[in-house]
């Protein structure tokens, strides 16, 4: 069974409709790769599978739930368990350090404190950066800080992953290390994975690729 | 202004117009407080000052006496005089409305001898133009308690004919009005409260036949002002004092000049916290649009070109509001401007300012001020904005670097030793202390400082907590950023004042109550209806003063005039009471001289023989006088030696007074008319059916219990600070506002962490609630740094600036509720500000990436 789907969304700014009749259905476990050209949609339609804003039309159905008629309470509360989300630009807590930032999301959902402590050691260890633990962001290097960004995304373990341009503002070395970290994690967790990308290597960790173009998903595209 | 000026500044202003509207509303408000401030204090010091000159204005030279009346019959001795030109002998007295018991003041002049003054002309009482018609003068002449009025009271429906009703010394009067006072081109208009009669009907009037208070001269044209001036000092008896009119006017402005000054600082400072609203209005608003700076910037626009753009806004802001601000500025002088002129009534004399005109000079002044706040407080970041190369402008993370703390700290501290050590350490003269005032800005200033550095202690609360909401909100204050820092820095200056300022007013209030608690031990006082303030001309006749004690139920009564004088070239006044009742039952407060009552009964055993007097404290620092020192006391006809026998606790006038005891004040100046008449009742005997007898008996007389005195007195004074607390409550609403714009800024630069947080699953709730949490960790700072700062200002304020200005010594005390509500009151408004400030920066993250994403 699909654990998001997409049916039918689109999504307009002003009069100009941005996305058109976008179809998806993402499997537990599965990497997909969303791929298109500048300014084709591929963030808006990332923010609207995350309930980060809404569509015009058609719905988006998470675990069969749609998001488009969740209050936005509920709409925090599926973010914070559910889901997980990586930005191209890491936007990690400036007055956090790294695994300040990464225990972060334990805290929201409330955690017990021992339970956070695991965590946090084990996913500090996973990418790396044990040695960087108590590090403020701006001490850390790009690639350090989308690790310390994949691993705050997957910290709470969460069903999807959506990662927009997550290596898009990192050299080839790191950009391959987070690539190599994102579907390691997402494969040992057992969690879906939706990666805008620009980059057809990067797309190669993905078990699928979409295209996009002009708000649609070119039929066809695997 | 250019296209891309207008694309970029008009467009931003109408789009950002919240913003705007508030950035306008600040300069608009400070300049309002400063101008109508500027404007009340105008018009209530020229309505003193109008009456100081009186008709002094068209005069060349004038001649008084030191101390006491001046004699009638000395003028035929002064006829040579009018070779040179005419001369004019004047007498004033003060008149209290019935009802109202507003005062008038009365100015008696010799209508015939003007008659003939020049050219045969009448000239009118303030060397303009004749009065209206024969009639008006024969009318003067003929009918006792005939007055001229001036136009402006015209205005008000006074017609010739009509009558004024009221009180003159200890009788009711009932004036009528002869004519109008033609008001002459091209000089300043008449003061509405003046009444003119002629000179002999003023003086029966006023009890005071054969006196007169100065005689002035005015030059024949071709004579020369130093020959009048060398022929009167010829013929000038012992004991008389001549000055030109112009010393007359300068020595008021000189007598309310601490007022003035004491004022226009506190209007500035409501100033200088919208300042720093104003800092973070601009810096949010040059921040909000840091990507245009940046393309800009990229697109080949000069760094000097974007300060332009950026002053060029802050300037078009600052015109807007300053504009706004003189409207309301004139608006806010109209409701302040009784107010000023009730202090400065209590605290000088005469002054009835009913309104206060927009003056183009203070107007330019104000539009020049807020022009001035507006560019300097954009100076900072349109600096910023030009200087910061593109790529830092367009990186997304990059926000304001943290504040250096640490030596920010070391800096406020050092600004805090300096401070009192220059208000304490430097000696200055008497009257506007600079030192003071500097002291207490070193004092401002490191206070804001420390502030600053004080922010990292209010992020303790956050750290090692669980509580995810309070760790994320606290802990930027660990390395705060500038606006953290002007946000906590307005909020301590704003509450240092209003704290410093509340704690001076209350310890002044405290030393009042004991001070009246001690002095006021009679059971009734009795005064003219008339009386009130310092500068009070209204006296009871000896008749009238017997009558009141010769009461079955009095068993003893203490008589007190006082006289204004010059001493040593200053204007100060003369007191005389009764020291055997004031030994026996009083209990004035002496800060030096021995024990109470022992200087008292010192001044009563030496008599004339070995003449003492008491001098209040204020005199003596004006004068520098000590104990045991001998003075040169001007009385009629001369000088006596007197000894200063102790100094008196005395908070009744800033000009000082001394006070001799009653038998040695009437052999020496025969004037048995006096001020006020305390009443010490036989045992047994109640006050308030006493008190509604003579009430009956005398109905130009108030009888006031020991009671309702002191009441009355405790609602004058509050009366005098009820500006204070407006300007106090201004100062703090612009820096709770400016806390909300600091908030908003804060928010704006945290806006990818809320984008991230919300991400992550915060709820708009936890938004708010971390953003508010924020606020209040710069609150808390703002607060306890203000309130340290406020009892250090309030010490220089009362140790210093006080006795400095108006020698007047108070007793420290902390009103702890006071600073408790005021807290309360400060974190409340604080909150209410907060909270849509919050609201509003938790939903900014969305929006933001919205526009980006497609």
């Amino acid at each position: 069974m699909a654990v998001l789907q997409a049916k039918g969304v689109g999504k307009r700014f002003e009069s100009r409709w941005v996305l058109r009749a976008l179809d998806l259905d993402l499997e537990a476990g599965e990497r997909v790769a969303l791929l298109g050209p500048s300014g084709c949609g591929k963030t808006t339609f990332l923010n609207l599978l995350g309930g980060l804003d809404r569509p015009d039309e058609g719905a988006i159905l998470l675990d069969g739930e749609p998001l488009h008629g969740a209050s936005p309470a509920r709409l925090a509360e599926l973010r914070r368990s559910r889901l997980g989300t990586i930005f191209q630009f890491f936007h990690l807590i400036p007055t956090l350090t790294a695994e300040e930032n990464l225990e972060l999301p334990l805290r929201m959902l409330g955690w017990p404190e021992r339970r956070i402590l695991d965590r946090r050691r084990e996913l500090i260890e996973a990418v790396g950066l044990g040695h960087r633990a108590g590090a403020w962001p701006s001490e850390l290097s790009g690639g350090e800080m989308q690790r310390v960004a994949v691993a705050r995304a997957l910290a709470a373990g969460p069903a999807v992953l959506l990662a927009d341009e997550p290596t898009g503002n990192l050299d080839r070395a790191s950009g391959q290390a987070v690539l190599d970290l994102l579907a390691g994690l997402t494969e040992r967790q057992g969690s879906a994975l939706i990666m805008v990308t620009h980059s057809e290597s990067a797309a190669r960790i993905c078990h699928r690729i979409l295209r996009m173009e002009d708000g649609r998903l070119l039929t066809g595209a695997s | 202004m250019t296209w891309l000026a207008r694309r970029l500044v008009l467009r931003a202003l109408l789009r950002e117009w919240g913003r705007a509207l508030l950035t306008l509303a600040a300069v608009g408000l400070g300049v309002a407080v400063f101008l109508s401030i500027r404007l009340a204090n105008r018009a209530a010091v020229a309505s003193f000052e109008q009456f100081t000159q009186g008709v002094g204005q068209g005069s060349d030279l004038v001649m008084r006496t030191e101390a006491g009346p001046l004699r009638e019959s000395l003028l035929p001795s002064l006829r040579p005089l009018t070779e040179w030109g005419w001369m004019r002998p004047i007498i004033e007295g003060s008149f209290a409305r019935a009802g109202t018991l507003e005062p008038f003041q009365v100015t008696g002049l010799d209508l015939v001898g003007l008659g003939s003054a020049r050219d045969g002309q009448m000239d009118a009482p303030t060397g303009q133009a004749p009065a209206s018609g024969t009639t008006a003068l024969y009318t003067m002449i003929q009918v006792p308690d005939a007055v001229l009025i001036t136009s402006a009271l015209a205005e008000e429906g006074l017609r010739p004919g009509d009558f004024l009703d009221g009180f003159i010394q200890d009788r009711p009067v009932r004036l009528r009005v002869a004519g109008i006072l033609p008001e002459r081109p091209n000089q300043p208009r008449l003061q509405r409260n003046l009444l003119v009669m002629d000179l002999p009907a003023a003086q029966k009037a006023l009890g005071r036949e054969g006196e007169l208070d100065r005689v002035e001269w005015g030059l024949r044209p071709g004579a020369r002002l130093v020959d009048l001036e060398a022929e009167a000092r010829r013929l000038l008896p012992p004991g008389l004092a001549l000055e030109p009119p112009e010393q007359r006017a300068e020595s008021g402005r000189a007598m309310t000049a601490a007022f003035r000054f004491n004022l226009t600082i506190l209007s500035l400072i409501a100033l200088a916290v919208g300042a720093y609203l104003l800092f973070q209005a601009f810096d949010a608003s040059v921040n909000r649009r840091r990507e245009t700076w940046a393309t800009l910037r990229a697109l080949g626009h000069s760094p000097s070109g974007i300060l332009r753009l950026v002053l060029g806004e802050a300037a078009l802001l600052g015109l807007l509001g300053s504009l706004l601000g003189l409207g309301l500025g004139w608006l806010l002088a109209q409701a302040s401007v009784r107010a000023v002129s009730q202090t400065v009534n209590a605290l000088y004399g005469a002054s009835a300012a009913r309104s206060a005109a927009l003056h183009g000079g203070e107007s330019a002044l104000a539009v020049g001020i807020g022009l001035l706040a507006c560019l300097v407080a954009a100076w900072i970041p349109a600096r910023r904005a030009a200087a910061t190369p593109p790529v830092q402008l367009l990186a997304r993370d990059g926000g304001p670097a943290p504040l250096r703390w640490g030596p920010l700290g070391l800096g406020g501290g050092l600004c805090l030793l300096l401070g009192p050590a220059f208000a304490y350490g430097v000696p200055a003269p008497p009257g506007v202390a600079w030192h003071a005032y500097l002291g207490a800005a070193f004092t401002l200033l490191g206070g804001s400082l420390v502030a600053v550095a004080l922010l990292p202690l209010f992020a303790w609360p956050g750290q090692g907590t669980r509580r995810w909401r309070l760790r994320l909100a606290l802990r930027p204050l660990r390395r705060p950023t500038g606006r953290h820092g002007f946000a906590a820095a307005a909020l301590t200056v704003a509450v240092g004042m209003a704290t410093g300022m509340g704690v001076m007013v209350r310890s002044f209030e405290r030393t009042v109550l004991v001070w009246i608690g001690s002095s006021l031990r009679a059971d009734l006082y009795v005064a003219p209806l008339g009386a009130a303030g310092a500068g009070t001309q209204h006296r009871m006749s000896a008749e009238t003063a017997n009558a009141v004690a010769a009461d079955s139920a009095v068993d003893a009564a203490d008589r007190f005039q006082m006289l204004p004088m010059v001493f040593r070239g200053r204007p100060t006044f003369l007191g005389s009471g009764d020291m055997g009742i004031q030994a026996a039952r009083g209990g004035l407060i002496l800060a030096a001289g021995g024990p109470f009552p022992g200087p008292l009964l010192a001044m009563r055993n030496g008599g004339l023989h070995d003449p003492g007097v008491l001098v209040s404290e204020t005199f003596a620092r004006h004068f520098g006088v000590k104990v045991g020192e001998i003075l040169d006391l001007p009385v009629p006809g001369g000088t006596r030696a007197v000894t200063v026998r102790g100094v008196l606790a005395d908070y009744g006038n800033e000009r000082g007074s001394l006070i001799l005891d009653r038998p040695v004040f009437l052999a020496w100046f025969g004037d048995e008319r006096v001020a006020s008449v305390a009443l010490y009742l036989r045992p047994g005997q109640a006050a308030e059916p006493v008190a509604a007898r003579l009430r009956r008996d005398h109905p130009a007389l108030q009888v006031r219990s020991n009671h309702a005195l002191r009441a009355q007195v405790t609602t004058i004074f509050r009366q005098t600070f009820a500006l204070t607390y407006a300007l106090e409550a201004i100062g703090l609403l612009v820096a709770v506002l400016g806390l909300g714009q600091g908030l908003t800024g804060l928010a704006l630069a945290r806006r990818g962490e809320i984008w991230s947080l919300r991400a992550l699953g915060a709820t708009r709730w936890d938004l708010t609630l971390i953003l508010m949490l924020e606020g209040l960790g710069v609150t808390a700072a703002g607060l306890v740094a203000g309130m340290g700062l406020g009892l250090i200002l309030a010490r220089i304020l009362v140790d210093v600036l006080n006795p400095q200005v108006f020698g007047w010594t108070l007793h420290f005390s902390i009103p702890w509720p006071f600073l408790g509500l005021f807290s309360a009151a400060t974190a409340g408004a604080s909150l209410l500000v907060l909270a849509p400030a919050a609201r509003w920066g938790s939903r900014l993250g969305a929006d933001r990436e919205a526009e980006e994403g497609a």
